[in-house]
């Protein structure tokens, strides 16, 4: 027996001994091993496309962190050390900065093909609405996401974007005050928006794309519906 | 997975418990005990954060004694003022003065407000009070964006917001005139400024100061009744 | 799940077969599928990256996919506002290419374009009266919902009114509409009411990309931009005619009238400079400042003549018009 064979058997004991303990594996094969309709053209692969973009933005904005220092005399002077002193600096935050752009373009895009293809008809309401929720919430990642940089631009859009809001009815003054961090504009808002952005926003976006994601996998991808010589894609198979 | 249909015996009894009877009434006791106690975990974990996080929301308005400073940031002293025309002047929060290693832009509350001395006589035509000094605040009533002082009147650079030297709206969406800020000259004869209120249309003073784009007056002023 | 022994209805009964279909004749997810979605993953992120150089070699470095620069050889925030045209005083112009020059030793980089955005813009000023604000662009749609609910009853439409309405119905659409066909060409409800929703969020973020736009006054000759009245109009703090006024595409849209082709109106310098001094004299109930004693009567001649020009660029080198 060589000692690839070897290897091969031993990361197979592991394996096991994983999936004995853990069934995760079990879950894996699951979410891997699953026929998909054959009426699947490149419409249906933006989905993981934003996938991608999410997880980058996720890496990028962890590391981007670890550099940037959320006060007001120190916010701006950090964002341009970022980019213009630190090793791969602007690399990093470039690839945040137009991740974003890009997502919000996939968004809409990824939105538009479902919608097209009918995919939130029974029963994939739910997978809809989830979706919808994770738009909603990556456009409060770029609103509290563009005002960290603490330029001219960044604080006058926020003020108007936060004056918006202030616009409900009868929330409207609490939500102004809530997201100034008081009555007026002061350093308190960079930490408050920098923690949103962190930490509260991208924890609901991920239960919310775990449950998407899951929402996909149990009840199958919708075929497009012009592609009619896919037998999952008869009208008899609508639901 | 989901697909799993097995039903587990917890929770609600089954009907073999049902012949133990009193054992029923345990387990709705445990059931509702459970759920009670996990509302009273739930609540001693979760409403301190909370409330520390909403507290801003109900913090109230703000009372504060600043002097207001020109473009160079010396204070203005009122009679210094020209008659009849607008100054800018800047406050700077927190309320003393920046010294001279402080750069003024690390306060991030700076205001901007313009200031006009009155000439003898004078009947503000929006409120009708005849005061020696009019202090109008620069933030737009539309959506905050800073207003400009243009021979007298008022412009807003983003949604085309146009005022009267007083404040009242001529022009484009703001729903209310410009806000006012309280004011009054202290014993060595500079400009204080000591807080902010809100308009009427109709010239009509606010105790407080209201967001941007809430309006003053008619129906849909009823959604801005209460500030915090 | 559902009580096993209810009787299936339609629907279920659809989704039971397209369930056995995909299981008949499907392919499989891996390595089929998940191929395909790591090649749309390449190359959304090579967009990205491509992206990245693309910004920072012509904001940072003056040029077009040189990465070469950095630290102090980086264009700061105000250099580039001086190739995105938002400093255009002459004086502050030089001052600002010789300190870069003195900084790095290099040339200022003339040609330098700055085609997708800046690094970033100078520090947040609260208290600065300069200003212009814009969203980031995909806020532009809202951006520019607020211009079209531009009267004071209709704020709370803008802001939260339709926003909230788009949101609630795009929540609901699944329960809207029930219907079992999926084919686009026999949906022509809900594909025009996608169709429609689409050409408004494009148009909307272009129209909103163009309102408000600062130092980009297009389609003028240089003998206009030579006139002392253009820089009254486009730059002077004083004046602030385009917070009101359109003028080649950059301005605000309102509530002053598009000025792009003033002179073709034929109103002739004497009523631009009476109209200047006091608008109301010309145009009763005129809501725009009158300019006496803002501007001087030399400047409010240069404007008049300025204005005059609009639209008919030939008129900036007949010495009526000129001097």
């Amino acid at each position: 027996m060589g000692i690839t064979q070897q290897a091969r058997n031993a990361a197979v004991d592991v394996a096991d001994g994983i999936e004995d303990r853990t069934g995760l594996i079990g879950y894996h094969r699951w979410f891997l091993f699953r026929n998909v309709p054959r009426g699947i053209s490149i419409w249906h692969s933006l989905g993981f496309a934003l996938l991608v973009v999410f997880v980058l933005q996720a890496i990028t904005g962890a590391i981007l962190a670890m550099y940037y220092q959320p006060a007001a005399n120190t916010a701006y002077e950090s964002i341009v050390a970022i980019t213009t002193q630190y090793d791969w600096g602007w690399v990093v935050r470039g690839m945040h900065k137009w991740g974003a752009s890009v997502m919000i373009v996939l968004l809409f895009l990824h939105m538009a093909a479902s919608f097209v293809m009918g995919a939130y008809r029974y029963p994939r309401e739910l997978t809809w609405i989830t979706g919808v929720l994770i738009f909603a919430l990556m456009m409060g990642m770029g609103f509290t996401g563009y005002l960290l940089v603490w330029d001219n631009r960044a604080f006058w859009a926020t003020v108007v974007g936060i004056n918006i809001n202030g616009t409900a009815p009868f929330l409207g003054p609490y939500i102004l005050d809530f997201l100034r961090g008081g009555p007026e504009y002061t350093g308190q808002i960079i930490a408050r928006f920098y923690a949103i952005h962190m930490l509260h926003i991208p924890g609901a976006l991920a239960a919310l794309i775990g449950l998407h994601i899951y929402l996909v996998t149990r009840l199958g991808v919708t075929p497009a519906p012009w592609k009619t010589d896919d037998p999952a894609n008869h009208p008899e198979a609508w639901s | 997975m989901a697909d799993d249909q097995a039903t587990e015996p917890g929770g609600s009894a089954g009907g073999s418990d049902a012949a133990l009877g009193q054992s029923v009434s345990r387990g709705q006791f445990l059931t509702k005990a459970t759920i009670g106690m996990g509302a009273v975990l739930g609540g001693m974990v979760a409403v301190p954060p909370v409330a520390m996080m909403l507290a801003p929301a109900v913090g109230g308005q703000r009372r504060f004694r600043v002097p207001a400073l020109d473009e160079q940031g010396t204070p203005i002293r009122v009679e210094d003022l020209p008659v009849g025309e607008f100054a800018k002047f800047v406050l700077h929060f927190p309320e003393e003065l920046p010294t001279e290693d402080e750069r003024p832009r690390d306060y991030v509350r700076d205001r901007v407000g313009f200031v006009r001395r009155n000439p003898e006589g004078f009947t503000d035509a929006l409120t009708g009070k005849s005061e020696q000094l009019t202090l109008i605040s620069n933030r737009c009533v539309h959506l905050g964006c800073p207003v400009q002082e243009t021979g007298g009147q008022f412009v807003c650079p983003c949604h085309g917001g146009a005022y009267d030297g007083d404040g009242q709206r001529t022009e484009g969406p703001p729903p209310r005139p410009l806000d006012r800020f309280d004011w009054e000259v202290g014993e060595d004869g500079y400009l204080y400024v000591t807080g902010e209120h809100s308009l009427t249309p109709d010239g009509r003073e606010l105790d407080s100061v209201y967001g941007p784009g809430q309006p003053t007056a008619g129906p849909q002023s009823l959604f801005f009744k209460f500030q915090p | 799940m559902t009580d096993p022994s209810k009787p299936l209805n339609d629907r279920q009964r659809a989704f039971l077969r397209y369930k056995q279909a995909t299981k008949e004749h499907g392919r499989p997810f891996f390595p089929h599928e998940t191929f395909t979605d790591t090649v749309v993953g390449v190359v959304v992120v090579g967009i990205i990256l491509t992206l990245t150089v693309a910004w920072y070699s012509m904001a940072g470095c003056g040029q077009l996919w040189d990465i070469s620069c950095s630290g102090d050889q980086v264009l700061t925030a105000h250099e580039q506002a001086v190739i995105t045209g938002e400093i255009d005083d002459e004086a502050e112009i030089s001052k600002v290419k010789a300190g870069f020059t003195e900084r790095t030793g290099r040339e200022f980089p003339e040609d330098a374009r700055i085609v997708l955005e800046p690094l970033y813009e100078e520090k947040a000023d609260p208290a600065t009266t300069k200003y212009h604000p814009r969203p980031e662009w995909y806020f532009y749609f809202l951006f520019y919902l607020l211009v079209i609910f531009s009267s004071p009853s209709l704020v709370l439409m803008g802001t939260i009114g339709v926003p909230t309405l788009m949101l609630v119905l795009l929540l609901a659409w699944p329960f809207l509409d029930r219907s079992r066909e999926r084919r686009p060409s026999r949906r022509p409800l809900a594909m025009t009411a996608m169709v429609v929703t689409a050409v408004v969020l494009l148009s909307f973020t272009w129209l909103g990309a163009q309102s408000g736009k600062v130092g980009g006054v297009e389609g003028l000759t240089d003998e206009q931009v030579a006139m002392p009245g253009y820089e009254l109009v486009v730059n002077d703090s004083r004046g602030q005619c385009l917070a009101c006024h359109m003028v080649g595409g950059a301005g605000n849209s309102g509530p002053g009238p598009d000025l792009s082709e003033e002179a073709l109106l034929n109103r002739g310098i004497e009523w631009q400079i009476e109209h200047l001094k006091q608008p109301t004299s010309q145009i009763p109930g005129s809501g725009m400042p009158a300019y006496e004693g803002v501007f001087s009567e030399e400047e409010i001649e240069a404007v008049a003549k300025f204005l005059e020009t609009l639209g008919m660029p030939e008129r900036a080198t007949d010495p009526e018009y000129a001097s």
